[in-house]
């Protein structure tokens, strides 16, 4: 049991070294946390910022219905502030933000209004400034419910109610018990996080144990002691995968912990509450056992196959471009897609922490998931110990 | 004792060609002799003590060192050696007593037998000052003291010195040499690789010259000097190894390769 020797003293090495605990404990636990609530609270700010402007709205032709033209400036008060303009220097003028939107209207607008046919508005806006995203949406919303008070205006005049108008009215009702916004929020994020920390935890430990090893010289003396090359690789293995899973963990207990100190600064992403129960957490936990295993392997094939911990980084640039977009990609995909790919390396396993965020269970999916994990974290360990039994590549410096 | 048996060492390139390292070196070095190792760079002396080490796997031929065979107890081997080298090879996060406990597990040693001797070593090599420091604060002479402690830690009765003063200052270089001269007098077999002619003089009292893989000449430094007509151990290595131009002296290479 020479392994656990190996293991003690990576173990000890890692709690010596500033470097590796900020990025096994500290990062984790509380930089991503920070970093989230910093995210948060500027983008609600800037949100609340941009909702409160006045909007500065050309107007084409509005002149010409003097009914809606009547109607809106009233209504619009400090929300937004309108300025006649042409139509052949609006668009332009929105492109270079000396306007937020336009309100264009077509040349028988006058015509139209008064024989109380529809007018066709146009309202411009550019989909590249948020500014002008927001003022537009804000002017259309405005344009809505007046034309459908318009409408309604005209049906009581005609003698008919009102309600005629408006058949349906809808009301938003979100569900309580699942969490809120933030839970959403968590489903896109975590699993990118957790992957990421889960492959990425061991990053440290793997080059100092084997590329550290040959750039200091230590690792002929330990190649000299009477300890098998497989426990040797063994102790390193395990080192790796426990500073990944560790890392892993922490930085699951870093996306939960928000929900549980209230404080102001996660508000934005707390104010719905969180509903994870045990065994949500527990199975969070339990997918990244096998995705630490297989990121200590490929980590640890890289750092044997270095000659230093230089050429270490290197290789790692791609393997880490790679585990990023792959665990990005969860993101951007609905939980319960295709089970094919739950076989998909990194993708899987963070499709299945969504699915457990938002309380979806699919045996077939955890399953493929759970076992072409584990295959590929036997193949990675594999490798790993096929790379340290080779002379030419172990002593390669 | 070690018996050294037609050693040959090939690596095999990029594009598979084969370099042959390690020729056919075979000698003997007695239990309580020091047994110099001597050879210009690239002449094959690292790759024959990394298979004397078990390190490296030798593509043909044996060694016995001390009744255990390099190839079928390579684990035995290792109890049975200690290895130093120029560079203390450390844990820098880790203190002496640290590093020493380490490879004193590795060595499968009981706890309380690692204690023992490291107070013993301690204490012999004067480390006690600097024990529980980090040794990423030691100097270069107080890590090569601890390195010395590490190879001696589970008492081999065979060491292994690899240009064991190479980089060290003058201080430094003087600890390791009483240090061999003490394992001498203990009676340990000590096989000695150097390129410092004074070194190997002083302390060798045999001594093989590997050239391009292949042993030129084995035996005492008188017997040598007298076999080559050589003053000076300078002038006996050029002439064993063929480069002593003005010389009729030189030693042909076994394998006939012009220098």
């Amino acid at each position: 049991m020479s392994w656990k020797v190996v293991f003690a003293k990576e173990f000890t090495e890692v709690m010596r070294d500033k470097r590796m605990r900020f990025q096994i404990f500290i990062s984790p636990l509380i930089i991503t946390p920070l970093i989230l609530a910093g995210i948060g609270t500027m983008a609600k700010r800037e949100a609340k910022e941009s909702q409160a402007k006045t909007a500065i709205v050309a107007t084409v032709r509005l002149e010409s219905a003097p009914k809606l033209a009547a109607a809106l400036q009233p209504a619009a008060k400090d929300a937004m502030r309108f300025v006649q303009s042409d139509e052949a220097s609006v668009e332009s003028d929105i492109r270079s933000r000396k306007i937020d939107a336009a309100i264009v209207l077509p040349e028988d607008a006058s015509e139209r209004e008064e024989n109380e046919q529809t007018i066709p508005v146009q309202v411009r806006f550019d989909m590249s400034n948020e500014d002008s995203r927001v003022s537009g949406s804000k002017v259309s919303d405005f344009l809505k419910k007046r034309s459908e008070n318009i409408g309604a205006e005209r049906l009581m005049e005609a003698g008919f109610s009102q309600q005629l108008a408006k058949p349906i009215d809808i009301g938003d009702v979100p569900v309580k018990g699942n969490g809120g916004r933030g839970v959403l929020m968590m489903s896109m994020m975590l699993p990118y996080m957790l992957v990421l920390y889960a492959v990425i935890g061991g990053l440290f430990v793997a080059n100092d144990s084997v590329a550290g090893e040959k750039e200091r010289g230590t690792l002929e003396s330990l190649l000299v002691t009477p300890i098998s090359r497989e426990e040797l690789a063994r102790g390193k293995f395990a080192a790796v995968a426990a500073a990944a899973l560790v890392s892993g963990i922490l930085s699951l207990a870093g996306m939960l912990w928000p929900f549980y100190v209230k404080l102001s600064a996660f508000s934005w992403m707390t104010e719905g509450g969180a509903a994870f129960t045990g065994f949500q957490i527990a199975s969070m936990a339990l997918v990244l056992v096998p995705l630490s295993a297989m990121g200590a392997g490929i980590l640890l094939t890289i750092s044997t196959i270095a000659r230093n911990q230089k050429e270490a980084q290197t290789w790692l640039g791609p393997v880490m471009m790679v585990v990023s977009v792959l665990s990005m990609m969860s993101m951007m995909m609905r939980p319960n897609t295709s089970v094919f790919v739950a076989a998909v390396p990194m993708l899987g396993p963070a499709l299945v922490l969504k699915q457990a965020l938002q309380s979806i269970i699919n045996p077939v999916f955890i399953g493929i998931a759970a076992g072409t994990s584990v295959v590929y974290a036997v193949l990675a360990v594999w490798l790993a110990a096929r790379m340290f039994m080779k002379e030419s590549v172990l002593l390669r410096t | 004792m070690i018996v050294v048996d037609a050693l040959v060492k090939e690596y095999t390139g990029p594009k598979n060609q084969v370099t042959r390292a390690v020729d056919g070196v075979s000698f003997t070095a007695h239990q309580g002799e020091v047994f110099g190792l001597l050879g210009p760079n690239g002449a094959g002396k690292t790759s024959v003590l990394r298979m004397l080490a078990t390190i490296l796997q030798p593509t043909s031929g044996t060694a016995i060192i001390d009744g255990s065979d390099i190839r079928q107890d390579p684990l035995a081997v290792r109890r049975k050696i200690g290895f130093l080298t120029g560079a203390a090879g450390l844990y820098d996060r880790l203190t002496p007593i640290q590093n020493l406990t380490y490879f004193g597990r590795l060595h499968a040693m009981p706890d309380d037998l690692i204690k023992r001797r490291i107070d013993s070593l301690v204490d012999r090599l004067d480390i006690g000052r600097y024990a529980s420091r980090s040794c990423d604060k030691l100097s270069t002479g107080e890590k090569q003291r601890v390195a010395i402690a590490r190879a001696m830690l589970h008492d081999p009765r065979v060491l292994y010195f690899d240009e064991p003063t190479s980089g060290l200052d003058v201080l430094a270089a003087r600890t390791v040499m009483n240090f061999l001269r003490e394992c001498r007098a203990e009676g340990r077999t000590i096989l000695f690789s150097s390129h410092i002619m004074a070194e190997v003089e002083a302390l060798c009292d045999r001594i093989t010259v590997i050239h391009r893989g292949v042993v030129t000449a084995t035996g005492t430094i008188p017997e040598l000097r007298e076999r080559t007509g050589a003053t000076t151990l300078e002038q006996l290595f050029l002439r064993c190894i063929g480069e002593d131009h003005d010389s009729p002296m030189n030693i042909p290479h076994p394998k006939g390769i012009a220098k």
